[in-house]
């Protein structure tokens, strides 16, 4: 791979030429010219992964002569020279077959739907999946899992029936309940259920955190709480009142110093403080 | 280069609400009013205190972010969300000790005062805040 050479260059993306920076991929380039290329499995908090092929882009070089490659966008490193086209016929082949094969895995999925009928799709030309379910494979949810939190899920068995699980199919014992999972999934595949004390993901229960003043259950769980103050390096308190009784006491505080300006106490207290 | 800071003067306010209105107006979306960053709250009689971000250097909501999320911008000092990177685990509403960092329900995401940089540059509460109980100092940079 090129490492030389200078660190910021032009490329051409569908005829325009477009600032790039040594190290960047092209599906960002082209996201910052504007330049819209669909996605699935891509979120900016996640390491690029490749899985989910629907950023394919064409690429070449003056010197490569007419040869021209089908890459993914979020992983292709770019390059001084490089001749992008994301909307040509080729392209569009090659995400219209994603579609289809995605089409027939999950025909119940909206997005999946709106997307393929963007391209034309509007049934796959494959045998469609026996009982369907909303997970595309993507693997988002478990790069979250590994950023954010403990890699309590993973994609497991292998083929057909690889699937995203937990360890031996039953209640994920790492687990926090954060639910960063079930946001990011493209396809709303994972869901959970926040019922009173209670908030139930990948079949486990968790007790949720409550307020200490007011008794509230916080959107947090315990574990979580537990696991955010050990990771972040944050004071468990921090995580123990609702955001109302905070700004109920952060307005008295502050309510109580505008009566003693107004008295004009502000000097001696601040003298009382020393 | 100088950077933004939104003062409170609780002892002016007269709990007009001006300030939410401006805010929501601000922050609506397709034609729709958005939810208020800032919220006014009674503490006694005629006794009212708006409570909005304070922007904090260290703050609770940038550290506990799992994600990186939130950042502080070294410039202007404003604490910033961004929205592409957040897995909306929630934990800033509750780190934030101030009860500044808000949840949109109908959004699904968090919101926080911005101060009004994607809006002209100028907080718009204090723009509209009848009694200078929210102002704007301009701060010149090294400045504590």
């Amino acid at each position: 791979m090129e490492q030389t050479g200078p660190s910021s260059f032009n490329i051409t993306i569908n005829g325009r030429r477009v600032e790039a920076a040594r190290g960047e991929v092209v599906l960002q380039v082209a996201r910052r010219a504007g330049i819209q290329i669909p996605t699935l499995c891509d979120h900016p908090a996640v390491e690029a992964f490749g899985s989910c092929r629907l950023c394919m882009v064409e690429v070449t070089k003056e010197e490569w002569k007419g040869w021209k490659g089908l890459m993914t966008a979020c992983l292709y490193p770019v390059a001084q020279g490089l001749i992008i086209e994301t909307d040509s016929e080729s392209v569009h082949h090659v995400r219209r077959n994603v579609l289809d094969l995605l089409l027939a895995r999950c025909p119940d999925s909206e997005l999946i739907r709106r997307l393929a009928a963007e391209y034309g799709v509007t049934r796959t030309s494959f045998v469609q999946r026996e009982n369907p379910d909303l997970c595309i494979l993507c693997g988002l949810c478990t790069r979250v899992c590994e950023t954010a939190a403990t890699s309590a899920i993973t994609t497991t068995r292998r083929g057909h029936d690889r699937e995203v699980g937990t360890p031996w199919g039953g209640p994920p014992p790492d687990c926090i309940g954060c639910l960063g999972c079930a946001h990011v999934c493209p396809t709303g595949h994972i869901t959970f259920e926040d019922k009173g004390l209670t908030r139930t993901i990948w079949g486990r229960e968790f007790e949720l955190q409550r307020c200490s003043d007011c008794g509230k259950p916080l959107p947090l769980t315990r574990d979580q709480v537990d696991f955010l103050a050990r990771r972040q390096q944050l004071d468990p308190s921090y995580l123990s009142r609702c955001a109302d009784c905070q700004r109920r006491s952060v307005a008295q505080t502050m309510g109580r110093i505008a009566r003693w300006h107004q008295l004009g106490l502000v000097q001696e207290e601040a003298e009382v403080a020393q | 280069m100088s950077s933004l800071r939104l003062v409170v003067q609780p002892h002016y306010c007269i709990g007009c609400r001006a300030c939410e209105m401006a805010c929501a107006f601000t922050h609506g979306k397709d034609g729709q009013v958005g939810a208020s960053r800032c919220r006014t709250l009674t503490v006694g009689k005629d006794e009212y205190v708006p409570v909005l971000c304070l922007q904090c250097d260290h703050a609770a909501c940038v550290q506990v972010c799992p994600v990186e999320a939130i950042t502080q911008d070294p410039a202007t000092r404003i604490v910033h969300v961004d929205q592409d990177r957040c897995v909306r685990c929630m934990a800033c509403t509750v780190a934030c000790p101030f009860g500044n960092m808000h949840f949109d329900p109908n959004g699904n995401h968090v919101h926080k005062c911005d101060l009004c940089t994607d809006h002209g540059d100028y907080p718009r509460c204090a723009m509209f805040c009848p009694t200078r109980c929210l102002s704007v100092e301009r701060i010149e940079q090294g400045a504590p």
